[in-house]
């Protein structure tokens, strides 16, 4: 019968098996099961090359209910297993196919926790072909959320092979020996009370061939400074075969803090979800190359560069920020670092402590609203003596500037009922200010009355009274400390200020603007 | 300063048809790269190709020439063979147009290519049937190949139900 079937156009009769074979597998690669199982029906002869065909049926999902009559057809070629287990029925075709783990080369595991304990077993014998596996926890409508914990049994010295792990909001030990040979890591739902980022930089430092490698987390500010500031810090992990950077997260201080310890490829790209920024690696070179010599004790050289770059933010909620700016005329980009999370200096890195007093050439102080222990602001001062540029944005600058003059004493320009004022205030000699023209100090500039070598003073306010008088003590003084301005800007809206103090100012500063 | 020249190598097909060659377009061919280097000395015989024709032998030469100075797929490359036919069949431009002919002529480069060793036309060749065969029920298969259904009605009862979980997947 078969004999009679090929005539004209084509005697594929004549077409060897293994062509067939091949063939088909092309077909069961790019086409629906549906459709590639069609050549099953077709004759008895493509019946029986694809039967007997192993590769054909070395894609096993839990799906199948007959995945023990599929496993049968994939001979001994190694498999490619995709188990969902979401209910008895997977459960039991699921454990089918872990039976076959020696020879499983990749292997995707989706489950819901309260069925994890019973496949746990499967996973403790050795996998010597697994080259890829991917963990997924099912997402349950429960509360509190069950994770999936991979644990430290599951394929220990049993994975050389091992080459792409993904892991899909399951807790996962960070240690574990199944990381070493790893070229490819993604762990997505990663919470940070799970590990501290520096065990995070350990494990990474035990993966020396790690290629690529994606994080997905979702931190919290609290939790990220405990657990950030919670062990020595790891310097330099070497990651030379490292060209795919994916952080996808909340937190971009982490993300920068991460990459500031990796010794990466030049042909690195980087992604940063977290901030909506992504770059190249040879992007910020200059702020990456400052932040490590920071790190490393060493002084930022301020190179011109640099020194109309580095610009100081406080932004204060439940860290302490440094912000870095790199400008190149026609855009800007930004880095944030967290220099530490807690309210006093001795809770601050080493590193993050010498950033504080690196030479700063400009400071732009933005918010400052909440409170900054004294300690931190003492240990600021240092950089402010050697400021140029001071931009003061806001009336958030109010904190800073009550700082300063607490620190200095330049008192006694506090507002009427301010108690600290009252008792901290020492009387500044040599200024020659008429306290009844201090009515419009809700900005107490005066404490800008310290020795400062600064040449320019930019204000920029949106709202409330400028108190020009706070300024004028503040000038005098540097004046008298033979420092004289050389530009003081303000640009207000709906600003009010007194025009005759404005006028006794102009004298006090080469080039005074009011926009 | 002139280039050296290229060797030239003559083979004779089926048909009696001859071509001269440049060594490096034949050696496209792992077969004919193996027999030239088992052979030491200069031959002016023509290297005889008893499974290929020549008009389907210069559709082949076509396409060794498009590609020559392309890399030859190492022994790992063959390997890891599978990794990449599972994932596409997708063919380049070129190759898509090289391999626009009727179905006699695709099977015999099938088979050219096949006999002559050179994976990359096979696989040009493969995924071209595969790709035809994509998206058809068995009935429009058969009259696409001209071939009998010769299940016995209980095969082809027996087989539907070993493979029912797979329909609408």
């Amino acid at each position: 019968m078969q004999t009679n079937a090929h005539r004209s156009p084509v005697d594929v009769d004549g077409v060897p098996p293994e062509i067939w074979s091949r063939i088909f597998s092309f077909l069961q690669a790019t086409a629906k099961l549906n459709d590639w199982i069609q050549i099953t029906y077709v004759c008895r002869h493509w019946s029986e090359i694809s039967l007997g065909s192993p590769l054909l049926w070395s894609n096993i999902s839990t799906s199948n209910p007959h995945s023990d009559a599929w496993i049968k057809r994939s001979g001994k070629v190694p498999l490619c297993a995709e188990l969902r287990i979401d209910s008895v029925e997977s459960l039991s075709a699921s454990c089918v196919v872990l039976q076959e783990l020696p020879r499983i080369k990749e292997l995707q595991i989706a489950v819901v926790p309260l069925l994890w304990d019973k496949i746990r077993p499967y996973l403790g014998v050795e996998a010597p072909a697994l080259e890829s596996f991917t963990l997924q926890r099912i997402e349950m409508y429960t509360r509190p959320i069950p994770y999936v914990s991979l644990p430290d049994d599951v394929f220990v010295r049993t994975t050389p092979s091992l080459q792409r792990l993904s892991i899909q909001d399951s807790r996962v030990d960070i240690r574990s020996p199944i990381f070493t040979g790893l070229t490819q890591l993604k762990i997505q739902g990663l919470k940070c009370n799970w590990f501290s980022p520096d065990n995070l930089l350990l494990a990474l430092q035990r993966m020396p061939l790690l290629e690529s490698f994606y994080f997905g987390y979702e931190f919290f500010g609290r939790e990220l400074a405990a657990a950030l500031f919670s062990s020595p810090d790891p310097g330099m992990i070497p990651l030379p075969n490292l060209i795919d950077i994916d952080l996808n997260g909340n937190f971009f201080d982490w993300d920068l803090y991460i990459l500031s310890h990796i010794n990466f490829s030049s042909k690195a790209t980087f992604s940063f979800c977290s901030d909506v920024i992504s770059h190249h690696a040879t992007s910020f070179p200059r702020i990456l190359r400052a932040y490590e010599q920071a790190r490393n004790h060493t002084p930022i050289p301020m190179d011109t560069a640099l020194e109309n770059e580095l610009v100081f933010t406080l932004e204060v909620q439940e860290c302490l920020y440094l912000r870095l700016h790199q400008s190149d005329g026609s855009r800007e980009e930004r880095l944030s670092i967290l220099l530490g999370g807690g309210w006093d200096i001795s809770e601050l890195r080493p590193w993050a402590r010498e950033l504080l007093s690196l030479p700063l050439s400009k400071i732009t102080i933005f918010e400052t609203d909440v409170l900054i222990s004294s300690s931190v602001w003492q240990r600021l001062l240092p950089a402010f003596e050697q400021l140029k540029t001071l931009n003061l944005t806001d009336l958030g600058a109010t904190a800073f500037l009550y700082h300063l003059n607490r620190v200095y004493n330049v008192g006694p320009q506090f507002h009427e009922g301010d108690e600290e004022a009252e008792t901290e205030g020492q009387p500044n000699e040599g200024l020659d200010i008429e306290q009844e023209d201090r009515n419009d100090t809700s900005l107490p500039f005066d404490a800008l009355a310290i020795p400062l070598n600064l040449t320019t003073i930019n204000i920029c306010t949106t709202d409330g009274v400028l108190p020009l008088s706070g300024l004028e003590i503040a000038l005098k003084a540097q004046m008298l400390h033979g420092q004289q301005l050389g530009r003081l800007s303000i640009e207000s809206l709906w600003c009010q200020y007194d025009e005759q103090t404005a006028l006794r100012l102009t004298p006090l500063v080469h080039s005074f603007v009011v926009r | 300063m002139a280039a050296p020249a290229t060797q030239q190598i003559k083979i004779r097909c089926n048909d009696e048809k001859e071509f001269t060659v440049d060594r490096d377009v034949l050696e496209r061919s792992v077969l004919i790269k193996n027999m030239l280097e088992d052979v030491t000395e200069q031959q002016d015989a023509p290297i005889p190709l008893p499974n290929v024709s020549g008009p389907v032998m210069a559709k082949v030469l076509e396409y060794c020439t498009h590609h020559r100075g392309e890399p030859l797929p190492s022994a790992d490359t063959e390997q890891s063979q599978d990794e990449t036919r599972k994932r596409t069949t997708d063919i380049s431009e070129w190759d898509q147009k090289f391999i626009t002919v009727d179905q006699e002529m695709l099977f015999e480069i099938i088979l050219a290519a096949n006999y002559l060793d050179i994976k990359s036309l096979l696989d040009v060749g493969c995924k071209t049937v595969a790709n035809m065969i994509k998206g058809k029920t068995p009935e429009e298969i058969r009259k696409l190949f001209n071939i009998v259904n010769d299940f016995t009605p209980e095969e082809e009862a027996q087989i539907k139900k070993e493979n029912e979980w797979a329909e609408d997947r």
